[in-house]
């Protein structure tokens, strides 16, 4: 084999070493970059789970002391309520994570589809238990979306406006998109930035929640952000001639 | 919240021998702030608490207690702020303070000022032994395991 042919091999075996292989610096630079933003979103979930799983260790060490007479007594109920509502907390917080993981990284099947929106507010509007309730919708009005990711994010938003709030979702088209407007208590001022270690604590799972939401909003061509104290998602709209419910 | 129980661990000439030392438990976690005030009491301490730093420095002014149980991450004032003001109080500044955290390092318990560190989770059986170590000023003894097992950290 010529030396020449040997170069042109190896060359073409290893573009990156090439002179002006500039696209293996940006990608590594981009990988660092989300590396780097995983790491520290995973920092968050992980200071996020000590709380509540210190507190179901505790409880069910505590029920363990207690004699089986005191166990089914009032004390034992409260321990265990404790431990319950602890181990709840974790699972959300895994799932979501897990879920915002398989988003970001190794992606999930997205199943568009053409939703009416008015069923899955309501529906995740029942799950989240939201006492008072109007929904306005736009006659007629679709989004493109993958139905079981979409209520996920709806319940997560409505369960967070709903506490402690009436909750008014409006729904209109805006801008060749479908617009979700959701009033309910007011979000925090950065509700939706970026999680990272130095977060604040949040003993609810609601910035973890809302994370996802985002990351499911981005994920669906969408976007969820704050407009004048409420959340404001953005779906696209079915294409022209598609059935609009 | 109160107990009168006698417990080891009562620093000498801090107050009369048969009574038990006072800890304060700050955490912004109110099932952590109600379990750990639980099981100290049933160790024999008493215990009072705070939900953030602000709050912590009433109850040291009011209460003086022998002992501390802080959380770094809270609202309003956190763990270290509280910690740092703490030990700028000539009559405060001797009080031992457990770090017991779900974040930080032991060296972020140092450079606060902090006499020892729990990361959370951790069993019952080593947060007294912690617990007790610092109120007694000696190192804290090997992670003591309960009985059955059941304390694996």
């Amino acid at each position: 084999m010529a030396l020449s042919e040997l170069e042109r091999r190896v060359s073409d075996a290893t573009p990156d070493d090439r002179p002006g292989g500039d696209p293996e610096p940006t990608a590594s630079a981009a990988g660092a970059s989300a590396g780097s933003q995983r790491g520290e979103l995973l920092g968050f979930v992980a200071h996020e789970m000590r709380n509540p799983l210190s507190t179901a260790l505790w409880s069910a060490e505590l029920l363990a002391r207690l004699s089986p007479q005191d166990r089914a007594g009032a004390r034992g109920e409260k321990l265990t309520g404790m431990s319950l509502r602890a181990l709840q907390r974790l699972r959300l917080l895994i799932e979501d994570h897990f879920l915002a993981e398989r988003l970001d990284v190794r992606g999930i099947p997205i199943r568009m589809e053409t939703v009416a929106l008015e069923a899955p507010l309501r529906a995740a509007a029942g799950k989240a238990g939201a006492k008072e309730l109007t929904i306005a919708v736009e006659p007629g009005l679709c989004a493109r979306a993958d139905r079981s990711l979409l209520d996920r994010a709806l319940e997560a938003i409505l369960s967070i406006a709903a506490r402690e709030h009436a909750v008014i979702v409006e729904c209109r088209r805006a801008g060749g998109r479908a617009i979700i407007v959701i009033r309910g208590a007011p979000p925090a001022p950065g509700a939706l930035a970026p999680l990272n270690k130095g977060s604040a604590s949040d003993q609810t799972g609601r910035a973890l929640a809302l994370h996802l939401s985002t990351r499911i909003a981005e994920s669906l061509g969408g976007a969820l952000t704050l407009e004048d104290h409420a959340y404001r998602l953005e779906l696209p709209l079915p294409a022209q001639g598609e059935n609009e419910g | 919240m109160s107990s009168n129980r006698p417990v080891a661990g009562e620093r000498e000439g801090d107050r009369e021998a048969s009574e038990a030392p006072l800890v304060l438990v700050i955490d912004d976690d109110g099932d952590i702030r109600e379990l750990v005030c639980e099981l100290l009491e049933e160790e024999g301490f008493r215990v009072t608490s705070a939900r953030d730093g602000m709050e912590a420095l009433r109850r040291v002014d009011e209460e003086r207690p022998s002992a501390i149980l802080l959380d770094l991450k809270m609202p309003v004032m956190d763990g270290a702020t509280f910690a740092r003001v703490l030990r700028r109080q000539p009559a405060r500044c001797t009080i031992p303070i457990l770090v017991i955290t779900a974040d930080g390092t032991e060296a972020d318990a140092e450079a606060i000022g902090a006499t020892g560190f729990l990361q959370k989770p951790f069993g019952i059986a080593r947060l007294l032994s912690h617990l007790k170590a610092v109120i007694d000023g000696r190192e804290p003894s090997s992670p003591e395991r309960p009985a059955e097992g059941m304390d694996l950290y």
